[in-house]
């Protein structure tokens, strides 16, 4: 009440002086006053005090808990949490490892990856997708059909990826990026790229797009030319970008193997060449041709040409058929079972047998290719006029079981040591599953059939001295750092006699001077020694006859030079020449061995023998 | 005769004397006191001097990645920030010039306007929400945060009321009881913009403010414990907010979720080391840590300073602290004393709370870290803050 009263009236020190008031009053409420003050006073540096360091330890202990937090997070328990840190936030990257080139055999590129691009779409951030095909169309070429299919694509919006087209070039996917269309990129693709377009492409096989070998070549030697992807381990923003100042952990990538092939880029590409114009001549089904190296069985250019079967133009063949089809070979046969006979010393070259053009074997009239008067003819003759009866009589001095080891010594019956995907072993049953005429026309090479390359091989015995050597097809395998490392070379084994292999050396140069062949294959001032053949084509019925009771041939001739010291060995096949008049080996396949023999001595600078004889000058008299 | 009484009680009291100082100085300006600056004045604004700069260093590490990302310029937050900071300066100037008598006369004309600006985010077309909280105003490139402001202007009626009424103190209706509806309305405000971290802060400012002034413990007691109850009780209220609140307590399973946020700056902090990966070397900014640049820069901070800058950094808010202590300790006018004891709170507190959340001791409550956050309203306040700091500092003796 007082209390009130007074602060109230707020007495002056006047009043109190006066001493109206009652005579405890006055000092009661100075004393009041300066109790106030003191309170107030005290307060101040009291109280506030206190509690301002009451305050302020508080905050201070906050600070230490945070500190000691952060310490721990900092120090002691950093492992562990970096270690989900580095989970989250490191990506792995793969550094694709660049593919190995398959170079020709002096280092030309003839299959190698190049950069392209792949153009994706995400159909989730696309805005309008028929006008987003519309404007990838008209960039990339599509079809209608393609159009509609993409558009079928990149209508449903739950997927997130999706190709639009892969290993395009890379300046066209700059064009595709500058239409900036929502929801369409490109990533970095490498591409196998093969720079002489069409040239050995049978042979060299393909990568898929994935940069694996699925054919040819490319398969067979994938391991070597697939090099060791690398990894990039970095950290990266949640966008993807790779954070510039972060640690990086890279594993470079290892390339994959160079793999050199024997092939000769020139000699591959004239081959074709001369196999496709003359596949278009005579309006033939395709034709194979092989080149090889006499003594070392290296191949220098192995080519198949195809007539597709829809467009009628002829190409070089996507598959390797030199390798991988096989055909009853015909007359070619005939250099084996000859020299098998010789070589058993059963016949010599002058050894003469009563040939009829005809005779009957297991109710079957067996002929031969020409008509003729029954006439004693040389073991020489028989070869030179390719005479069907006449082989079998040779054949028959050595007997079917000498007929069919000298057959697999040769080479064939087996596939040989190229071991090319998909290659095919041929056909040759042992002798006892002969049946009817096949035991004596396996002689001249019906019944038993053979790939190109078993073929080439198989009469290169006689142009490397009677010495098989296998055929070879890869140089050397070049290291990323550039070390040649040279393959093997090639295996080989004797399988006539020298003598007798000089002696069919001059039988087959009379099939070029003056048997079958004569003034097909024969080139100025070079000794050529080769034989034809002119084979049936065993037709789907088990007969050599198709429905309408046509005959299909497959013709071929074979050969080698210079006579005297065989540098290359050459076969061409011509696969089912149109029957008529141009439908034997001589007249089809060796005017293209002209042509490339031609080719092959140009290029590889071949020179005949200073004592080269050519032909023989009686075989001029005879003309 | 007024003039000699003790107190000065109302705001028309206040004006008159403020006029007849004028009068007796025509200049308008109080009189400087002469004499050497205390140690605190100095160690406060050298504080600042490295809090601030380093606060653009790190808003524009923190931010140049996202928002280059984003397709803006990466300079984008470090140039607004910058603007911010000029207008910071200016604020921070006014602050320390003003006379402590006339901040009194204008802190119930703040106080008002910034109550009404409270209002202004639930505008249509103006508010803007951040995580669910509605407390931005963006009038085109301009965005602020009216809580900001909000908490300066409580903080000064409170310090206002208390002087005007502090012999008062022991009843509870002259001083406990207006003070508490101040705060009670403002943290009413902030509740209902949903951001209670806002609040909580606020609150902590008001009733530490109450508590220096030497309010009465037990109804102080009363008065927190019943806050805090409700605080706790509305963070709970529903499952989404008990998630949110609680997620900190088992981040190992919470990481997915509501927990990502710490997850991912406790992450970053471990990833810094003692020695930190280098200003701009960061990799919780590339988009893992969400709101780098502002809630969560200690983060970032931590991860590019590391264990020693962190130290560093602490260091600085402490001594900054310690010295605001010193000041309002010092300070012979009671006003002052109390403005600067709540600015050593309201800095204290809200570092603690931001930190806290951000190492994963405390729930996330979308709080900036004073100086260094991105954030126009809460430099600008926080500046204004510290000029008022060394306003009782130069003047207080």
């Amino acid at each position: 009440m007082t209390m009130t009263e007074g602060t109230r009236q707020r007495p002056t020190l006047g009043d109190v002086t006066s001493g109206t008031g009652p005579s405890g009053g006055a000092p009661r409420l100075l004393r009041r006053r300066s109790e106030d003050r003191r309170d107030a006073h005290e307060f101040r540096v009291g109280a506030l005090r206190k509690r301002m360091v009451f305050v302020l330890v508080a905050i201070a202990l906050c600070f230490a808990g945070i500190l000691v937090r952060v310490g721990m997070l900092q120090t002691t328990q950093a492992k562990a949490y970096q270690a989900y840190t580095v989970r989250q936030r490191a990506k792995n990257e793969t550094l694709p490892a660049p593919r190995g080139q398959i170079l020709d055999r002096s280092g030309r590129p003839l299959a190698m990856s190049v950069a392209s691009k792949s153009i994706y779409a995400d159909p989730r951030a696309i805005v309008d997708p028929g006008r987003t095909v519309v404007a990838l169309a008209r960039v990339l070429g599509f079809s209608a059909k393609r159009q509609k299919a993409l558009l079928a694509q990149l209508s449903v919006p739950s997927t997130s990826f999706v190709y639009v087209a892969r290993e395009v070039e890379t300046e066209t996917a700059l064009v595709v990026e500058n239409l900036k269309l929502p929801g369409i990129g490109s990533i970095d693709e490498t591409r196998r790229y093969l720079p002489n377009a069409e040239v050995g492409r049978g042979v060299i096989g393909l990568a898929d797009v994935d940069g694996h070998g699925s054919a040819g070549l490319e398969k067979q030697y994938d391991r070597l030319l697939t090099g060791v992807d690398g990894q990039l381990r970095q950290i990266k923003g949640t966008k993807g970008r790779s954070i510039p100042s972060s640690r990086k952990a890279l594993i470079a990538a290892v390339p994959g193997n160079d793999v050199r092939l024997t092939i000769d880029l020139a000699l591959q590409y004239q081959t074709e060449q001369a196999l496709m114009a003359k596949v278009n001549e005579l309006g033939a089904r395709g034709a194979s041709a092989i080149v090889m190296d006499s003594r070392t069985g290296e191949i220098l250019a192995m080519a198949s040409v195809r007539r597709d079967p829809e467009t009628d133009v002829v190409r070089v063949g996507a598959g390797n058929y030199a390798a991988v089809d096989s055909y009853e070979p015909g007359s070619v046969a005939k250099v084996i079972t000859i020299a098998a006979a010789l070589n058993e010393k059963k016949v010599t070259a002058q050894t003469s047998f009563l040939v009829p053009f005809r005779k009957k074997y297991w109710d079957e009239w067996l002929h031969d290719a020409e008509v003729h008067p029954t006439q004693s003819l040389t073991v020489h003759e028989i070869l030179a006029k390719s005479s069907n009866i006449g082989t079998i009589f040779v054949s028959e001095t050595i007997g079917p079981d000498k007929q069919e080891s000298y057959m697999r010594a040769f080479g064939l019956g087996e596939p040989t040591a190229l071991d090319f995907p998909g290659e095919a072993r041929g056909i040759l049953r042992p002798n006892a599953k002969w049946r009817g005429t096949e035991n004596v026309t396996v002689a001249y090479g019906q019944g038993v059939a053979a790939t190109a390359i078993q073929l080439i091989s198989a009469v290169n015995v006689i142009a490397n001295g009677g010495v098989y050597v296998a055929p070879k097809l890869v140089a050397s395998i070049v290291s990323p750092l550039g070390k040649q490392g040279d393959t093997m070379p090639s295996a080989s084994r004797r399988v006539v006699s020298a003598s007798v292999a000089s002696q069919m050396n001059f039988l087959m140069r009379d099939v070029v001077c003056s048997g079958t062949a004569k003034g097909w294959a024969g080139i100025k001032g070079y000794t050529i020694a080769g034989k034809t053949g002119t084979g049936y084509k065993a037709q789907r019925n088990g007969t050599y006859f198709d429905e309408q009771g046509r005959r299909a041939y497959y013709a071929s001739f074979v050969g080698f030079l210079p006579a005297e010291d065989p540098k290359i060995t050459v076969l061409v096949s011509i696969d089912e020449p149109p029957p008529g008049a141009a439908h034997f080996g001589a007249n089809t396949a060796a005017p293209v061995f002209n042509r490339i023999a031609r080719a092959a001595i140009v290029n590889l600078g071949i020179q005949a023998p200073t004592n080269a004889s050519g032909c023989p000058s009686r075989t001029s008299s005879n003309k | 005769m007024s003039s000699t009484t003790s107190g000065l009680d109302s705001p028309r009291q206040l004006r008159r004397a403020e006029l007849a100082s004028r009068r007796r100085h025509p200049a308008g300006r109080e009189v400087v006191h002469t004499g050497p600056l205390p140690v605190s004045y100095y160690v406060i604004a050298i504080v600042m001097a490295i809090l601030v700069p380093l606060g653009l260093v790190m808003v524009l590490s923190s931010s140049s990645v996202t928002q280059f990302q984003a397709g803006n310029s990466p300079w984008r937050y470090f140039q607004r920030q910058v603007i911010w900071a000029v207008a910071g300066l200016f604020v921070m100037w006014v602050a320390l010039r003003m006379p402590l008598r006339r901040i009194r006369m204008f802190c119930r004309s703040f106080w008002l306007l910034s109550m009404g600006l409270m209002l202004v985010p639930f505008v249509p077309g103006i508010g803007v929400s951040v995580r669910g909280a509605r407390a931005w105003v963006g009038i085109g490139p301009l965005v602020f945060q009216p809580s900001e402001f909000l908490k300066l202007a409580v903080l000064l009626v409170v310090a206002d009321v208390i002087t005007r009424r502090g012999s008062r103190m022991g009843e509870l209706k002259q001083v406990m009881l207006p003070c508490l509806t101040v705060i009670g309305l403002a943290a009413f405000m902030m509740v209902a913009q949903n951001d209670l971290g806002s609040a909580i802060v606020l609150g902590s400012i008001g009733l530490s403010v109450l508590f220096l002034a030497g309010a009465p413990l037990l109804p102080m007691f009363g008065v927190s414990a019943g806050l805090s109850g409700t605080a706790v009780a509305f963070a709970l209220s529903t499952p989404y907010r008990r998630q949110r609140w609680t997620s900190f307590l088992d981040l190992m399973n919470s990481r997915e979720g509501d927990g990502y946020q710490t997850w991912q700056s406790i992450l970053s902090i471990s990833n810094g080391g003692l020695t930190g990966r280098g200003v701009g070397a960061g990799s919780g900014k590339w988009g893992y840590v969400p709101l780098a640049h502002s809630d969560f820069i200690f983060a970032v901070l931590a991860e590019e300073l590391g264990f020693i800058g962190v130290f560093a950094i602490l260091g600085a808010y402490v001594a900054l602290i310690w010295a605001g202590t010193l000041v309002a300790l010092a300070c012979k006018d009671r006003f002052g004393s109390l403005v600067a004891g709540g600015v050593v709170c309201w800095i204290g507190i809200q570092t603690v709370i931001n930190v806290g959340g951000v190492v994963g001791l405390m729930p996330v409550t979308g709080l900036t870290l004073p100086f260094l956050s991105y954030g126009g309203s809460s430099l600008l306040s926080m500046m204004a803050a510290g000029g008022l700091l060394l306003n009782v500092a130069r003047n207080g003796r």
